[in-house]
């Protein structure tokens, strides 16, 4: 999506412009009172200045287009921008300043380099919790050489997001999910891979299995070829995410949404990847959800939704979710519930939807980690606050299992443990 | 560059634009009424106290790290005595001034290339009235046209900076 500039106000005077003018107007009044042209004459340039400054810059906001890609690993945020002015502006005549997203944190001073005709800018940031955002606007602006005016740009930029989630995501695509369709074969797949129905013959690649070589094509035609085959769709996935308020405060539950979304992030795209449908629903006062489907498309549908989606203000009830899912949604879809567990409406929420005929899995974020890092106790103290708190958390952990089978997930950064569950073959059994 | 409050590395304080700020207002110290010493530290301790602010204040209030330059600048040319090569210092080291602030070191490199190309104007006003000033008997009465032209100058310059929409270029009806 390209966002084009937004109506960009028009030059503003620099606190030096004011200094200038004011030390020039008071060295005229000294010089004309003293009868001394010296200061008259240091004051001319200082009075001249700003104003030639306005007069020489663009009589409009410059036009400038914003290029980023993010780059880097797990934690490990860079984003890298080419910022390009329209001529006759020269890029060293911009300043760029990037807002840093919440949720995440600058590790190293940005770094720009003029490149061309435009400049570079190296953001290193750190994403201390899986997070989905989009990097904000940057504010770019003209400044004339002596720095006394200044003009904000009109930008044209496409959007540039971070996505970081659990590694072991990548490979939780290959579990079998549930179908909701009456035949299989009913919503074909274009992906071609190595296993399948027949699609067609290629020239075959060096990695290419001797199975996969179609030998008697091969002879015919002097090269080796092979076979293609397309994939089916492996089935389909609902996703809930749990936005209603809890008792632990807004900053908290705020976290945990941002680790939330970034799971269901991770979770869809792998499943995307492998050509399932998936859905995904989020739950805060009302339902708002993107029904099932699958491509490209309905990833960029996906993560819209989830980069818009924030703590509720006032929390639904948990029944009205699991009849709201029915609209949008099949029985029998595989759910993942994204829910933490922390009072009893969550809690009351995986029994409902359950009821309604999902099967479901809970992946429930744990704020016992958030907790650890704002006690301010002494050391007795806080071991037994953190012994309560455990406990709490055992107990509603333990009364979403009646219902459905939870994952407790404390190490933000690893879904290894959720990923071997899925991957069991009775889990899918579960609640069916 | 892209960060509110960066700081700044300190080997960005000296500059060429600042040693020709300090020359220049030291120069029109040494021809100024005041005492030798105290119009050398005075000027001096001027500019390097405002390229220390300059680097160490907050982005957010970094312009006014300008205040201390000016203040040194404009309390010695106060005491400068009548004559031609003191006018021309005086000029100069107002160019000067502006030059330093071409250097500001939150800026690419060649910050100050950039900046001399933005004097011609001010130079060129400046030589004019400083010739102008050549020509034209000294007395009451020039400093009485100066102070017209002067105040005229204020005036508009005044009026500019509370609009600066005057700058702006009316949009086309197509656009």
């Amino acid at each position: 999506m390209v966002r084009g500039g937004a109506e960009a106000p028009g030059l503003r005077w620099r606190p030096q412009a004011f200094l200038l003018v004011a030390a020039a107007v008071v060295l005229f009044a000294v010089g004309i009172a003293a009868r001394d042209p010296v200061p008259v004459l240091v004051a001319f340039p200082l009075l001249l200045a700003p104003l030639t400054a306005g007069i020489s810059g663009p009589r409009a906001a410059p036009v400038v287009r914003v290029e980023g890609r993010t780059e880097g690993y797990g934690r490990s945020v860079r984003v890298t921008a080419l910022v390009t002015p329209e001529a006759p502006i020269r890029p060293e005549s911009l300043e760029v300043f990037f807002p840093v997203p919440p949720g995440i944190e600058e590790t190293r001073p940005p770094r720009t380099d003029v490149v061309g005709a435009g400049l570079r800018v190296t953001l290193s940031w750190n994403a201390p919790d899986p997070t989905v955002s989009v990097v904000p606007r940057p504010d770019v602006t003209w400044r004339d050489p002596l720095g006394l005016v200044e003009r904000s740009a009109s930008l044209a930029m496409s959007d540039v997001f971070v996505e970081r989630y659990p590694p072991e995501l990548q490979r939780v695509g290959a579990v079998r999910l549930r179908r909701t369709l009456t035949l299989p074969g009913e919503t074909r797949s274009r992906a071609v891979g190595e296993a399948g129905d027949f699609f067609g013959i290629r020239p075959a690649a060096p990695n290419d299995p001797p199975r996969r070589i179609n030998w008697r094509a091969t002879a015919r035609a002097g090269v080796r070829l092979a076979n293609e085959y397309a994939l089916d769709r492996t089935g389909d996935l609902l996703i809930l995410l749990d936005t209603r308020p809890t008792v632990l405060g807004a900053a908290v539950d705020g976290r945990l949404l941002a680790i939330s979304r970034a799971a269901a992030f991770g979770l869809a795209e792998a499943f995307l990847r492998e050509k399932s449908r998936v859905g995904i629903a989020t739950y805060g006062e009302f339902l708002e959800a993107v029904p099932l489907s699958t491509g490209r498309t309905q990833r960029v549908r996906l993560r819209n939704l989830l980069l818009r989606t924030g703590v509720a203000d006032i929390p639904g009830p948990a029944e009205r979710c699991a009849v709201s899912l029915r609209r949008y949604y099949p029985s029998n879809t595989t759910t993942v519930v994204l829910s933490p567990l922390v009072g009893d409406e969550q809690v009351n929420l995986v029994a409902h939807v359950r009821r309604r005929g999902f099967p479901l899995v809970v992946l429930s974020p744990s704020y016992l980690p958030m907790l650890r890092a704002r006690t301010d106790l002494p050391l007795e103290d806080e071991a037994l606050v953190g012994r309560f708190a455990r406990l709490r958390r055992r107990e509603a952990v333990g009364r979403a299992w009646r219902d459905a089978p939870v994952v407790d997930w404390e190490d933000y950064w690893s879904l290894g443990g959720f990923v071997h569950f899925l991957r069991r073959p009775m889990a899918r059994e579960r609640g069916g | 560059m892209s960060e509110t409050n960066r700081s700044l590395p300190w080997r960005n304080v000296i500059g060429p634009a600042y040693g020709l700020l300090a020359t220049a207002s030291a120069t029109l110290a040494l021809v100024s009424s005041l005492p030798l010493f105290l119009g050398l530290s005075l000027t001096i301790g001027a500019a390097t106290l405002a390229s220390l602010l300059r680097v160490a204040l907050p982005r957010s209030v970094r312009g006014l790290a300008l205040l201390p330059a000016l203040v040194g600048l404009g309390a010695v040319a106060v005491y400068c005595p009548l004559g031609t090569f003191p006018e021309l210092l005086g000029g100069l080291a107002g160019l000067a001034l502006l030059l330093w602030c071409a250097e500001d070191p939150d800026r690419y490199p060649g910050s100050l290339g950039r900046g001399l190309a933005a004097l011609f104007v001010p130079g060129a006003a400046f030589g004019i009235a400083w010739t102008s000033s050549l020509l034209l008997p000294a007395g009451l009465g020039t400093v009485g046209i100066a102070a017209a032209l002067l105040a005229a100058s204020a005036t508009a310059a005044v009026l500019l900076l509370r609009a600066p929409g005057a700058f702006d270029r009316d949009p086309a009806v197509t656009s």
